[in-house]
């Protein structure tokens, strides 16, 4: 680390100090004159036909001045690989909180008055909600037209005429072998429940679009690129025609990953001739934009008496609620992931996304893998306590190493993931003497980052020699930005302050895919690499015409141009840019844009590749608790979460977003379930659905391992999701530890771990013998 | 929300004619902490609301000998919670209002309106009725004092009657050497109690002489446990008498189900934290 | 029908005209176009909406504006003198406890209000007091860690 200037460094972050004198405009803050405010009128129904819609009343409510249907958007779908969403309801509605028609008025009780004056006609249709019912013979259809979508065919794989969007396969070698070849044999199946971001900040956005077809998005997003893809969609204009500005976002995690609101914005600022802005409001959020997958995982292990994993079959199921939603990226990747991290010869792999009619699941900090981890993870010390042997050395005898080959068929490259596990181990002491009641539990995490996502980036020289640096990476928090104007600094040998991060603005900033998939550091820094060099070369070719010296011979570092080996003959940086105003008219600018070359996509039938996405992250997760064996209480008293994220290009961020993914682990594990009644959520509140807070969350202990990867900016993968993945397990193994109960389905209430107390206590048994 | 005629009077007297004179479609403000959600979401929709925070007298916390402590209906849980003379004499009443939320709702949120907004599983009743304590209220036709194991009926239903005000919660001094303790068992710190307990235990001679038991979660609305009372009354404060205490409570429990917890649960944490709260008096002592 | 009220916003004397159905988060965000309190939950639970009320912590979203009549707010601009940060905005910083920022002036100003009241918190206490301020992004231990140290900065310079 310390042969760097720049990255590597735990520095604090460019915008903490706007931030916390609140000189920042978050989506929510921003507004036009003029301006309208906007609300949606939702389906009551969880599956229905929408027989007619009518607008008048509300059209003729003083104060309303544009009332939207999916007449006004009636061509073009949205979705990220299955395009199946309309912007607004077009002839059906398939859960309860979809949005079927947007008001724009004066304020937001006139818009919610008119909500009311919207006559809408409905005729109820059978509905679904349960995924495994839903793939079941007979089961409503929620998409008829399933098989005429358009979709990315490289990781989509839809059966046309059921309610799966997505059935991802995974073949090596031989189960039925493998099965007969073990010793032991394992079948259990774990569930998980649907879980949401509650980023602090609402949904918000301000939209503004003219007649001529030219539209402005100031939107609080994760993705500026993709909100203007579909708010072009809605609008049926080409992509170029719309703006996105990003504002500050108030936290994303995946809930603001697509436009949720924009769409609406611009449609009824086009209809009504003035912005018109949109606040969701935490009911509609619970209620209407995405949550985590809920899931159902059955896993069946052939395992050697000395712990040595033979074989693996695994069937998941996603209950996608009723729109893709990513959802078929999720499926795909777990697909990938359902074996777990570990050298197995014969796996079998069977996941399905499922659609019901729920509100959508969709992208959520973790993307599927703590679904699989749970599973996969509690099963190994399921195995590992019925042969006698300690969880640890389970997993490091299994545990993928460099140069491994995955269940896809990779030769796998940068995996520190057995330091992780030591490291993690010991950072809660696993060998110490534990009183009653007391349990250690580890879990390995690990997740891929989406493949087929490219980012560019411009890098600029400014006449005073400080650096713009011009992407559409959006830092929601992670401190994008920061680690960015790092790597950029450190390439154009400058300080992190000569560096100005620009505001991601789709008409000035080059695509990116979106701050999704823990791929910004990756792939937005190896776009500003290729640019930074681009730009080094122009300032080395204007500095040796300057210098009368060959490019060849020059060096830039620390803000300085000088021949090598003559310190007399030099230049500064700032010397060079002025130059390029003054003799060309305009800044030195460098282009790169970076998209890895050498992916190939997964076979439909087998899901093999050797390489289906860019790089694999890996770590470790462990826990210690005490549990109260009266009331099932489980307090976590030391986590561990250890990263194998390549490198860490800013030590303090990083450390940031291990202890807050694992916050959001641990919730998962423990405190957070969105409660269903059929399609209906009945907790859609932040007094009913519990987000933990100071007095919940124990200290977090971030391990960073460092393990580099050679296609990552100074070997970096990537890091914002991974702590979130791993938690679940390494608690739910503690907690056996502990008391010697196993809980298959999260949470892990204080009622569920008590009854799983008291059955033990009569004598049931719990793990399944050979 | 929907708007509303406002007033703040400066006297009871006026409070009282506002809240009487509007055909049931007015609202005492305390603290807003509950209150505002409910506004919010046009749960509830009066026509007029009544702020108390102008009333002198309901803010005011005082003692008296052999009378015990007064406490204004207006009075912050915060003010209770870090006040020294609640501190001093009352410990177990300053820690169960300290187990209220957080603080900003603390800051604002009233022990007057936390009992007449009646919420399951809320901290105050349950210590309240362990320390024997009344509350004071004040109508057109006159005022009446209700134990505060009466006061609250069922789940956000309290037994005042339109045009009425509670103005004072009183609690009598503790008798000599005895001890209360509140225990609250929650998922999160800041969330309602799925169940709470309050004891109060005062010896003569070594037996309990004297014993109020309060919980909250036990029961459709906050309960005086009298047969847990019964078991102990008479008897050392000893392991037997202690167990047939924790599962007298829990068979007087009829507990409901919500999205905390469910009844069976919240029986057994009943019998739970009965027995922990007079381990926790009997190791005091 | 509006009612007249008169507080002080951060020092300066304010008069407004409003509706009693006004909370005073809106009053602060809209009128006086504050935007450091923020709606997050808009039901009294995540705190994003924190201001000082006559030095107290509370949820401008469960106050009415009308109630505030005659007191004084102080919100997170106002830490802010001669250019110079409070300590606590300082310790967040450096500490790393700011991510999205979005619940950070609610944080701060109750962090703030704790030190003013508690000058040497224990990090219980810390946690306890700071359990009406909801994060997502941090898992709050660097948050924790940077109260802490503002405290200890603060009883350095008394």
């Amino acid at each position: 680390m310390s042969q760097f200037s720049v990255v590597g460094k735990p520095l604090t972050r460019l915008d903490g100090l706007r931030k916390a004198t609140a000189q920042v405009t978050y989506g929510i803050d921003f507004k036009l004159p003029g301006m309208l405010y906007g609300k949606i009128l939702r389906s009551v129904y969880p599956h229905a036909r929408i027989l007619s819609i009518d607008t008048s009343q509300a059209e003729a409510l003083p104060g309303v001045k544009a009332v939207v249907t999916g007449k006004d958007a009636p061509v073009g779908l949205f979705g990220s690989r299955l395009y199946d969403q309309p912007p607004l309801a077009r002839d059906k509605v398939r859960h309860i909180g979809e949005p079927v028609a947007a008001v724009a008025a004066v304020d937001e009780a006139t818009a919610e008055k008119a909500l009311g004056l919207i006559q809408v006609e409905y005729e109820e249709l059978p509905a679904v909600f349960d995924a495994r019912e839903a793939m079941q013979p007979g089961a409503p259809i929620v998409h008829p037209d399933l098989g005429s979508y358009q979709r990315n065919p490289l990781l989509c794989y839809p059966v046309p005429g059921t309610n799966i969007l997505n059935h991802m396969r995974v073949r090596r070698g031989n189960v039925e072998e493998g099965f007969a070849q073990a010793e032991f044999i394992f079948e259990d199946t774990f569930t998980t429940q649907a879980q949401q971001h509650c980023c602090i900040e609402p949904h918000a956005a301000v939209g503004q679009a003219g007649l001529d077809g030219k539209a402005t998005v100031w939107a609080s997003t994760q993705a500026p690129y993709k909100v203007r893809t579909e708010c072009a969609v809605a609008l049926g204009v080409p992509p170029s025609r719309v703006r996105v500005i990003a504002n500050q976002c108030g936290g994303g995690f995946g809930g603001k990953s697509r436009a949720r609101v924009d769409a609406y914005c611009v449609l009824l600022a086009r209809k009504s001739g003035r912005p018109v802005k949109i606040v969701l409001t935490r009911h509609e959020i619970f209620t209407a934009t995405t949550t985590r997958h809920p899931s159902t995982i059955r896993i069946k292990t052939g395992v050697k008496a000395d712990g040595t994993l033979v074989a693996r079959e695994v069937e998941v199921i996603l209950d996608g609620g009723a729109y893709g939603e990513a959802g078929e990226i999720v499926c795909w990747e777990v697909g990938q992931g359902a074996a777990g991290p570990y050298r197995i010869p014969h796996v079998k792999v069977d996941a399905y996304e499922v659609y019901t009619n729920k509100v959508p699941a969709g992208a959520m900090r973790g993307f599927g893998w703590p679904q699989i981890l749970w599973a996969g993870e509690s099963q190994v010390d399921i195995i590992a306590h019925k042969l006698g042997l300690d969880p640890l050395e389970v997993r490091l005898r299994n545990a993928v190493e460099e140069g491994s080959i995955s269940h896809t068929g990779e030769v796998l490259h940068s995996v520190g993931l057995k330091e992780c596990l030591r490291q993690a181990a010991s950072a809660i002491d696993w060998e110490a003497e534990r009183p009653p009641n007391r349990g250690r539990g580890i879990a390995c995490l690990t997740k891929i980052s989406v493949p087929f996502l490219g980012s560019s980036a411009f890098v600029k020289i400014n006449e005073d020699g400080r650096v713009g640096l011009l992407t559409s990476a959006t830092d929601i928090g992670q401190g994008s930005d920061t680690v960015l104007a790092q790597i950029c600094a450190e390439e154009m040998g400058v300080g992190l302050s000569d560096v100005e991060v620009a505001v991601p603005d789709t008409d000035t900033t080059p695509p990116d895919m979106g701050a999704i998939a823990s791929r910004i550091t990756f792939h937005v820094g190896n776009a500003i690499r290729l640019a930074a060099a681009d730009a080094r070369s122009q300032v080395l070719a204007l500095a040796a015409d300057m210098l009368e010296a060959s490019p060849d011979d020059l060096d830039l570092a620390g803000g300085k141009i000088f021949v090598r080996g003559s310190t007399e003959r030099a230049l500064t940086l700032t010397e060079v840019s002025t130059a390029a105003y003054f003799r060309k008219g305009g800044p030195i600018l460098g282009r790169g844009s970076f998209l890895d070359e050498d992916l190939v996509p997964t076979d439909e039938e087998t899901g093999q590749s050797p390489k289906p996405s860019p790089y694999i992250k890996y770590g470790a997760t462990a826990a210690e608790v005490d549990v109260d064996p009266e009331t099932g209480v489980v307090k976590v008293t030391k986590m561990a979460s250890a990263h194998d994220c390549g490198r860490a290009i800013n030590p303090l961020l990083l450390n940031g977003q291990i202890e807050g993914g694992a916050a959001t682990g641990l919730a998962f594990a423990l405190w957070e379930e969105m409660v269903f009644d059929g399609g209906r959520i009945t907790n859609p509140s932040f007094m009913d659905y519990r987000i933990p807070s100071t007095v919940e969350v124990p200290d977090v202990q971030p391990v960073i391992v460092e393990a580099p990867h050679s296609c990552g900016p100074f070997g970096a993968k990537g890091a914002g999701e991974a702590s979130t993945i791993g938690v679940a397990p390494a608690v739910g193994n503690a907690l056996f530890d502990a008391v010697k109960v196993r809980i298959k389905d999260l949470p892990l209430t204080w009622e569920k771990v008590l009854e799983a107390l008291e059955k033990k206590g009569e004598g049931a048994s719990v793990a399944p013998g050979p | 929300m929907d708007t509303f005629e406002y007033y703040r009077p400066g006297t009871l007297a006026e409070a009282l004619r506002l809240l009487q004179g509007s055909g049931g479609e007015a609202r005492s403000l305390a603290g807003g902490q509950s209150l505002m959600p409910l506004l919010k979401d046009g749960i509830l929709t009066p026509q007029v609301l009544v702020n108390l925070a102008g009333v002198p007298e309901l803010r005011q916390i005082h003692w008296e000998e052999r009378v015990g402590l007064s406490i204004g209906a207006m009075v912050t849980q915060r003010e209770i919670e870090t006040s020294p003379l609640v501190r001093e004499r009352y410990p177990a009443l300053a820690e169960a209002v300290s187990r209220v939320a957080s603080v900003p709702v603390r800051n604002l949120g009233t022990l007057g309106g936390n009992l007449c907004h009646g919420g399951p599983g809320a901290d105050p009743p349950a210590i309240l009725i362990a320390l024997g304590a009344t509350v004071r209220i004040a109508g057109f036709s006159g005022g009446r004092t209700l134990a505060v194991e009466d006061l609250i009926a069922g789940p956000y239903e309290t037994v005042l009657a339109e045009g009425e005000v509670l103005t004072a919660i009183q609690v009598p001094p503790m008798a000599p050497g005895a001890r209360a303790v509140y225990l609250k068992h929650s998922v999160r710190a800041i969330d309602p109690a799925i169940v709470g307990v309050a004891a109060l235990v005062a010896w003569q001679d070594r037996l309990v002489w004297e014993t109020r038991i309060g919980i909250v979660g036990a029961a459709s609305r906050p309960m005086r446990a009298r047969s847990p009372e019964d078991e102990l009354r008479g008897w050392p404060l000893d392991d037997a008498a202690i167990c047939r205490a924790a599962e007298a409570a829990a068979g007087e429990a009829d507990p409901l189900s919500d999205g905390y917890a469910s009844a069976g649960y919240r029986r057994k944490m009943v019998a739970v934290f009965v027995r922990r709260a007079l381990e926790q008096i009997r190791g005091a002592k | 029908m509006k009612y007249p009220i008169s507080l002080t916003v951060n020092g300066e004397a304010m008069e407004f005209s409003v509706e009693p159905n006004l909370a005073l988060l809106d009053l602060l965000r809209d009128h006086v176009e504050l935007t450091g309190c923020r709606r997050g939950c808009d039901s009294g639970y995540c705190g994003a909406c924190t201001v000082l009320l006559d030095g107290k912590a509370v949820h401008s979203c469960s106050v009415p504006a009308v109630a505030a009549h005659g007191k004084d707010v102080l919100t997170v601009e106002a830490l802010v003198r001669d250019s110079r940060l409070h300590p606590v905005q300082e310790a967040f910083i450096e500490h790393g406890a700011i991510q999205c920022g979005y619940c950070t002036p609610g944080m701060i100003l109750s962090s703030v209000a704790l030190l003013g009241e508690n000058p040497d918190p224990s990090e219980a206490e810390v946690r306890s007091y700071l359990s009406g301020n909801l994060c997502r992004c941090t898992g709050y231990v660097r948050i924790v860690q940077a109260v802490l140290a503002a405290g200890e900065a603060m009883r350095g310079k008394i």
